[in-house]
């Protein structure tokens, strides 16, 4: 028994291997009939036997490929004989069943007829494994002679020659197979690899889409939003694809989008543009490009770049207004010093043509040249004084507590010389208590003194009867107002509108460059006070200032003892027409 | 007109600039000087008075002298020289000099300069252009007449077309002879302005080639109102 237990695993091991190659030998598979059961057919006529079969085994049981005389398909394997016949290598013989120790009891053909003579022969490639057997068989105990045997042996060769040319073309057939499978995987292979790529490209272009800093909107012939990145979806309109374009922003018709992006639509000729987006309230600059079936929009938001550009424009403006400002003063104050520096030059040159004829100098001549000489270069130092307020750039200065009317004083001061030598008479009442103001002294002065300059213009080109300007400082205690008056004919109704606006001028050319009402606006407003025309005549601006709020001191209301002086000084001045036979009053007139 | 018979009328809105150049006048022995306070007074001297030479600031109150130079010429046949005396202010100069100006004095000024000017607008022109010991010019200028001859001169000169810009200064001018009626001009001279743009040029005489000395001198009597330096319209 341990025998048969050590061949049964033997059995089992080879049987594996024998299993695999019928798997490998495919033809075996084909239906039975054909070229082979007339093969198996010969082989029982030849050797004058009733049956003929021609099997495989498997690990299933054993089958008949082609028959002769028999129609039974399958048997038990463990019955079968034919295992021990397909593990030779050569002719097998049974001559009768009956006395055989193996085969005794079993059928070889179970509902077949039974079975007394076996003879098989291998079928099986060149050198390799048997695939099965080429067998005859006889109901009667029988021998085969040696023809027979041969016969066999020559047929079971043709039936593995058979087999081998089947497998040769099923080779073949298997290498096209292999090669349009070889072709199909490297086409599949590239296809994949094209998917790959494109879901790549498509992670890198969503991720570029949605990592720049644009907003990208694409839209469809039909003006349909596609596509959105996320920066265009931040936008105040949302998440709009789907919608029509123009629908979405509804701001854009009729502006510069509409007409550049139905250009760019109908030609595909890419187009660049900026635009005002008033309801995000934000610049863009666009740039559209035709796409495959539509057009691709790229929103760059210059919001800052512009406000940036608008601040340095205003900048810009706000310094060449104070540059045409201070130019237009410092004319106006170099002519004021021309005259004292002419009357200097001129009283000091006579005192020397004096002393150079050789005749004594009288000490009176001497006192009055030098008495007049002193008291004009003083006028000229005023007005010096009154330059170097303008002279430097105090926008940066800290606000200080100053008095608006001290400061009305001053920019008086200023102008005094003009007023007089013009006739007019320039008043200041102060009716606010010397309240104070926060605020940058310089900075007011040059408001006061634009203002006074107006007036003076005003008076000078219109010459009414009465000439006079006056000022008034007011206060109720949050807010101080000054208020300038002059009666000049007024500023026609055209002209009231377009008065504060840059460069505008009713003057002459020269006479001034229009910079002075914006430019004083513009302090006012930095001084979170305002500068305004009042309706009616006699011509008033009224410049608004917000109070100091704890007044410390209290001063007196006073009337400017300047301008008393300027009265006087006004009614000396009334010019007349002085011969030169007079020289007493001639004298007393300066 | 000698000084000593002249009638002076200083304009100022300055009383002791009036004060000192009358001063001045007087003692450079002038007949008789007035003053005025400004354009409005000095209109009312010179209705009164006959006047030969206005000294006159530019910027003054009420009626500047600009205005005052124009309401003479209009109002006068033969209006008197007119010298501006100027601290800073820009003026017209060819329009000014078209109206009957005579020269722009700047201040400050010395009583010679002042002097000066008067004496040449009292000197008769036939006697001030024929002083040949004038060292000559530097700059040679040949000018083209614009528009009729017969209209280009004035009391004090001519303005012309020049091939280049000339700054303001002294040149040794020619004009060239058109036919037998108009001979060749040639002198010297002083640019008084010059436009950069046109080319053209105001150039006072200071002295007259003695060949076209007489015509010149005809052409401006008769037509005394043609201004000091006429510019063609």
């Amino acid at each position: 028994m341990g025998m048969v237990a050590a061949d049964k695993s033997r059995e089992i091991a080879s049987e594996a291997e024998w299993l695999a190659a019928i798997r490998s030998f495919e033809p075996l598979d084909h239906p039975a009939g054909g070229e082979f059961d007339e093969l198996v057919e010969l082989a029982a006529q030849v050797c004058g036997a009733p049956i003929g079969i021609l099997s495989g085994v498997d690990d299933q049981g054993r089958w008949f490929k082609a028959s002769f005389g028999v129609a039974v398909q399958d048997t038990g394997r463990e019955a079968s004989f034919c295992s021990h016949a397909v593990r030779g290598d050569g002719l097998f013989v049974v001559e009768d069943t009956a006395r055989d120790p193996l085969l005794a009891g079993t059928s070889l053909l179970p509902g077949g007829p039974p079975v007394r003579f076996f003879a098989s022969m291998p079928i099986a490639r060149p050198g390799e494994l048997p695939l099965g057997i080429l067998c005859v068989m006889d109901v009667a105990p029988r021998k085969l002679n040696d023809c027979e045997e041969r016969s066999l042996g020559i047929i079971a060769q043709q039936v593995s020659k058979r087999l081998q040319q089947r497998f040769d073309e099923r080779e073949a057939a298997l290498l096209l197979v292999d090669h349009a499978q070889f072709k199909l995987r490297a086409e599949q292979g590239r296809r994949i690899q094209a998917e790959v790529d494109l879901v790549q490209a498509n992670d890198m272009l969503h991720s570029v889409l949605e990592s720049t800093l644009d907003s990208i909107i694409t839209l469809d012939a039909e003006w349909i939003i596609r596509y959105m990145n996320g920066n265009a979806m931040q936008m105040p309109s949302g998440r709009v694809v789907g919608l029509s374009f123009w629908d979405a922003f509804p701001g854009l018709r009729g502006s510069i989008a509409e007409s550049s992006l139905i250009h760019c639509m109908a030609t595909r000729e890419s187009t660049e543009y900026e635009i005002y987006y008033a309801p995000f309230a934000r610049w863009y600059r666009v740039f559209a490009n035709a796409s495959a079936d539509g057009i691709s929009l790229f929103y760059q938001d210059i919001t800052i770049e512009k406000e940036l550009a608008e601040q340095l424009e205003r900048e810009r403006t706000l310094r060449e207004r104070k540059i045409a400002a201070l130019s237009h003063m410092a004319g106006g104050l170099a002519h004021e010093i021309s005259s004292p520096l002419t009357i200097i030059h001129a009283l000091v040159s006579d005192l020397r043509d004096a002393s150079s004829t050789g005749r004594p100098v009288s000490n009176r001549l001497v006192q009055t040249t030098c008495q007049e000489t002193l008291e004009t270069a003083d006028r000229a130092s005023r007005i010096l004084r009154g330059l170097r307020a303008f002279a430097r750039d105090s926008s940066q200065e800290p606000l200080e507590d100053i008095p608006l009317a001290r400061i009305a004083e001053r920019a008086i001061e200023l102008q005094q010389e003009r007023f007089v030598r013009s006739l007019i008479a320039l008043k200041l009442t102060d009716a606010s208590a010397m309240q104070r103001v926060p605020c940058r002294e310089v900075q007011i002065i040059q408001i006061v003194t634009n203002l006074l300059s107006n007036a003076f213009d005003a008076i000078d080109a219109a010459n009414p009867r009465l000439r006079s300007v006056e000022i008034l400082v007011e206060s109720n205690g949050t807010e101080c107002f000054l208020t300038v008056r002059d009666s000049g004919p007024g500023i026609p109704a055209e002209d009231r509108t377009r008065l504060m606006t840059t460069f505008f001028t009713t003057k002459g050319v020269g006479a001034g460059m229009g910079v002075g009402l914006s430019l004083s606006r513009a302090i006012a407003e930095d001084h979170k006070g305002t500068l305004a025309l009042e309706d009616g005549l006699p011509t008033s601006f009224r410049l608004t200032l917000p109070a100091t709020p704890h007044q410390e001191t209290h001063l007196p209301v006073t009337q400017n003892q300047m301008t008393e002086n300027h009265m006087k000084q006004n009614r000396r001045n009334a010019a007349h027409l002085i011969p030169v036979e007079e020289p007493e009053r001639s004298a007393a007139a300066c | 007109m000698l000084i000593s018979e002249a009638t002076i009328l200083v304009v100022d809105d300055e009383p002791q600039l009036t004060r000192i150049f009358a001063a001045w006048m007087q003692r450079c022995g002038c007949l008789r000087v007035f003053t005025a306070g400004n354009g409005v007074e000095a209109l009312e001297v010179l209705q009164r008075e006959s006047v030969d030479v206005v000294i006159s600031d530019v910027r003054m109150p009420l009626m500047d002298g600009i205005t005052l130079l124009r309401r003479i010429t209009e109002l006068e046949m033969f209006p008197p020289g007119v010298i501006f005396v100027s601290g800073f202010c820009e003026i017209d100069k060819a329009q000014s000099y078209a109206c009957g100006l005579e020269a722009v004095l700047t201040k400050p000024l010395t009583l010679a300069d002042l002097e000066a000017a008067v004496k040449k607008s009292l000197t008769r022109r036939e006697d001030l252009w024929a002083q040949s010991t004038l060292p000559a010019p530097a700059v040679k200028a040949v000018l083209e007449p614009v528009g009729p001859r017969q209209h280009m001169f004035g009391r004090g000169g001519f303005s012309a077309q020049a091939k280049t810009h000339l700054p303001d200064g002294r040149i040794e001018f020619a004009l060239p002879a058109a036919g037998d009626q108009e001979p060749e001009v040639r002198g010297y001279g002083v640019v008084r302005w010059s436009s950069r743009e046109s080319l053209r040029v105001g150039v006072e005489f200071e002295y007259l080639d003695p060949a076209c000395r007489a015509a010149i001198l005809e052409a401006i009597a008769t037509n005394p109102g043609r201004g000091f330096i006429p510019i063609h319209k």
